[in-house]
């Protein structure tokens, strides 16, 4: 097989305050012509600066040593990367919604290249423009080639910056995270379609990921990489079947799967402590003023008769894709929202009804996790005021406050010497153990965990949930866990809600929901979440179908405790 | 579109309301009896004269009748009249606003001129020495007071090299005063171009850009300076009428004869209707201003343009 890239022993550094730091150390790395070579690895591993490196799009400051041979090219060299970038080779990457011009016509932004690089005629780039966005399956294509991007949803975006990558027929495309940014069952739509590109054009495709569910979906060989560092390169299935190097093992076994079944220990369930019944919300987005008619389309209705319970020592999970109303839910029950109709109990009191010392009592009893730790933690707190400031709040003094503050640090496994420092100075999986703790300040009975996990990688991810799951049965807390994430679910719920749209379309135990769903919906998501194993490739793209608009309103109960739209 | 631009004009004929009322108001803000005070300079005003000024003027009425007389004046294009001269106060404010909007044009021009290539220079070299020089070189700008500047530049292209004239009303005599209120505005022009293009720059579709292909001025000019002219377009409606204000302190430096000169005389005379007529006439070129750069904004937009 002739290789299309050969990378060797390519170095990256940047200049970091008076020394230097090296963030691609040593990585070497063939491609061939239409084959898919993952890169995985978690963050900091270097593995978008490899790719960023092929494509001359590191910043100014750093400094590459190395090979990176493309048709006896050295990619490297800053004078040849730019001629060679676009022609033969593309990119696409990871945030669909901010990689295109908002003020440039997607077909200005398709053909522009085509047009003042390639020397191809305004009239023949916008007829390959047209062809490609139909062959990457966006309808009218000729329409669309006037539009500009706010007018494409996410996914719609990323078949155009595929389209677009296409333009000049590379023989090798970087995919950087494309579809990390997307829904799951977009995803897959988006997975599907670059490996038909590949098997059609004979393109080699260097696919970057932190999933290991895509990289058993995609590769043919894979390069496991970490802290700049090759840890292991191999063709899927070995890696799969028998990763040969530690960290490799422990990435693997840290992937939470949908498709093995583990026996879980029943839950010690208490009393029914939220009781959320037939809840609505309709968001105004952009009233307008001036016409009389789209009044209605332009309010998105984000809850609509939405009701279900947690129990104390409960997890119940919330499931859905963006857009799903999952977190106005949790925003509701945390009673940070008002609703239109409907009523929110904890503990048998209705929230909304709540005023003054009544509700701040109540605001301490329900407590919430954000997905971002980066952004709800305040940069000017030190830990310690952070953690100590819901306390101090209900009237507990400082000292004592502070004394508990670092109980709660030692509870959820930092050390209390920590108590002083500030956010920056940690990771994100600490700092999500920080906003943890500071749900525990206040000694809530509820805790709603907005997809508390989404932002961290795989490894702290399973140390996260562990770490919730044993609060949960320590305080038997009733904990409201919101993901997209289907096998995270599976992980550590006990019953799920799938949602759509602002209505519950399946809820049930978690075997119920997961393994024998019921509803159209739920189904779809099941087959579009990837699977972290080769073997199991095959047989799942064939199953996934669009869905149609369900009209189904009422959920009926198909066995004990598992109900189902219809 | 047509909803963001109406939004925009009522939000400006908000201001002009406010202002009309503030202006009404003005008279009485000033402790003393503002007749007294305005004909305090005049010789042999006796009592009977300042009772039937008073009364002229409305001033022994409650204030809020006071406004609707003054709106039902306004209505009318009637100002008042000066009261030294008698003559009516629109008009020689209309025969000076020409040359204030000149001035403010000019400077507008010189500020973008000089302001935006430099910040755009700095923020392409960002973090490099041209950078720090140029952003040292915006901070000192930003730093001298327009009545310095304004020396300085008279002391030496007019009284030293000669090549300037010192004051009068020409295109020559327009040069100074410009490049004294525009070189101000040219610094903070640069520190804003300068973030903005930074912000761009920094941006997904930029690497996407240059991802395809393109060459480097091309990603620049097509798809850097466009977008990052966008928030700028905003922020210069709101320098103009900093430069509008600034517009005083000028004109008299350079005896410019405009309506910041005007109004300057106007308030050591306590000439109350012209300095009334002068505040509204600045609400009101402000307010079309930034209606007319908002109207840009969106057109340059899609976003707002096409509605979402």
């Amino acid at each position: 097989m002739t290789m299309l890239l050969s990378v060797t022993d390519l170095h990256v550094s940047i200049p970091f305050g008076r020394g230097v730091q090296t963030l691609v150390d040593g990585v070497s790395l063939e491609v061939a012509a239409g084959e898919i070579f993952c890169i995985v690895g978690e963050s900091g591993s270097g593995k978008s600066i490899t790719a960023k490196s092929l494509m001359g799009l590191l910043p100014r400051l750093a400094r590459t040593s190395g090979t990176a041979l493309f048709d006896g090219v050295n990619l490297l060299d800053k004078d040849v990367a730019t001629s060679v970038r676009g022609r033969d080779v593309g990119m696409i990457f990871q945030e669909p919604m901010t990689a295109l011009n908002p003020v440039l016509t997607i077909g200005c932004q398709m053909t522009e290249a085509a047009i003042s690089v390639a020397g191809m005629s305004k009239h023949d780039a916008q007829h390959r423009a047209i062809e490609l966005l139909d062959s990457v399956g966006i309808n009218q294509a000729a329409k669309r080639l006037r539009q500009y991007p706010h007018e494409f949803s996410g996914g719609m975006r990323q078949r155009v910056l595929i389209a677009m990558a296409m333009m000049n027929e590379p023989r090798l495309l970087i995919a950087d995270e494309p579809t990390t940014a997307l829904d799951v069952t977009v995803q897959s739509q988006i997975l599907h379609l670059l490996k038909s590109l590949v098997r059609r054009t004979n393109m080699g495709l260097i696919l970057i990921t932190h999933d290991m569910g895509v990289v058993a979906e995609m590769a043919d060989r894979v390069l496991v990489m970490q802290r700049g560092k090759v840890v292991e390169s191999a063709t899927v299935e070995t890696l799969f079947a028998a990763p040969t190097q530690p960290y490799s093992r422990a990435l693997l076994a840290a992937v939470p799967r949908l498709d093995v079944i583990e026996q879980k220990e029943q839950p010690a369930v208490g009393n029914t402590l939220v009781v959320v019944d037939r809840i609505s919300k309709r968001f105004e987005t952009g009233r307008r003023w001036f016409t009389r008619q789209k009044d209605v389309l332009e309010s998105a209705q984000a809850l609509d008769n939405v009701s279900l319970t947690v129990a104390e020592g409960e997890v119940l999970a919330l499931v859905g894709e963006s857009g799903s109303g999952k977190s106005t839910a949790g925003r509701a029950i945390a009673n940070l929202l008002k609703v239109d109709s409907g009523v929110v109990r904890i503990a048998g009191t209705d929230v909304a009804s709540l005023s003054g010392s009544a509700l701040r009592t109540s605001r301490a009893q329900t407590q919430m996790i954000f997905q971002d730790p980066y952004s709800s933690l305040d940069p000017r707190f030190s830990i310690g005021q952070t953690i100590a400031e819901p306390m101090i709040i209900q009237g507990v003094e400082k000292s004592v406050a502070m004394r508990q503050a670092s109980q709660l640090l030692d509870r959820v496994g930092l050390s209390k010497q920590l108590l002083d420092r500030y956010p920056h100075e940690f990771s994100g999986g600490q700092r999500q153990r920080v906003a943890i703790a500071r749900a525990l300040a206040s000694n809530p009975s509820v805790i709603v965990a907005d997809e508390p996990t989404s932002a961290l990688d795989v490894s702290i991810q399973a140390q996260i949930l562990d770490l919730l799951l044993a609060l949960k049965k320590e305080r038997s807390l009733a904990l409201l866990f919101i993901s997209h994430d289907l096998a995270v679910v599976q992980q550590i719920a006990d019953r799920v809600a799938v949602m759509r749209r602002g209505k519950i379309v399946e809820s049930g135990s978690v075997q119920n929901v997961l393994q024998s769903s019921r509803h159209a919906y739920t189904q779809l998501l099941i087959a579009s979440a990837p699977v972290p194993d080769p073997a199991k490739r095959a047989k799942k793209m064939t199953t996934i179908s669009p869905l149609p608009d369900g009209a189904e309103d009422i959920l009926q109960e198909v066995s004990p405790g598992h109900w189902v739209a219809r | 579109m047509l909803r963001f631009i109406v939004g925009k004009v009522a939000m400006g004929a908000l201001t002009v309301f406010v202002t009309t009322i503030l202006v009404t108001l003005l008279i009485h803000l000033v402790p003393g009896d503002p007749v007294q005070i305005m004909y305090a300079q005049s010789q042999g005003s006796t009592p009977e004269q300042i009772e039937a000024v008073r009364r002229n003027l409305g001033l022994d009425q409650p204030i809020y009748i006071q406004y609707f007389q003054y709106i039902e004046r306004l209505s009318q294009g009637d100002l008042g009249h000066t009261i030294r001269g008698g003559q009516p106060v629109l008009d020689v404010i209309l025969q000076r606003l020409p040359n204030t909007l000149l001035l403010a044009v000019a400077a507008m021009i010189v500020a973008i001129v000089i302001g935006l290539p430099l910040g755009f220079l700095a923020a392409y070299h960002r973090n490099t020495y041209i950078d720090t020089a140029l952003m040292g070189i915006a901070i000192a700008g930003i730093s001298i007071p327009h009545f310095w500047l304004g020396l300085l530049l008279l002391f030496f292209f007019a009284v030293q090299l000669g090549w300037l004239p010192v004051s009068g009303s020409g295109l020559a005599n327009l040069v100074l005063p410009a490049f004294t209120l525009g070189l101000s505005n040219a610094a903070i022009f640069a520190r804003l171009t300068r973030s903005s293009m930074i912000d761009v720059l920094e941006q997904d579709f930029v690497q996407t850009a240059l991802a395809k292909g393109l060459p480097r001025t091309l990603v620049l000019r097509r798809h850097v300076l466009r977008v990052g002219m966008i928030p700028l377009i905003t922020m210069m409606g709101l320098q103009f009428a900093f430069m509008m204000g600034g517009a005083i302190v000028v004109e008299n430096i350079f005896s410019w004869n405009g309506v910041g000169r005007m109004a300057v005389e106007a308030i050591f005379q306590r000439d109350y209707p012209i300095i009334q007529g002068f505040i509204l006439t600045f609400a009101v070129v402000v307010v079309f201003v930034s209606i007319a750069l908002d109207a840009l904004y969106a057109v340059m937009d899609p976003r707002i343009r096409r509605g979402s």
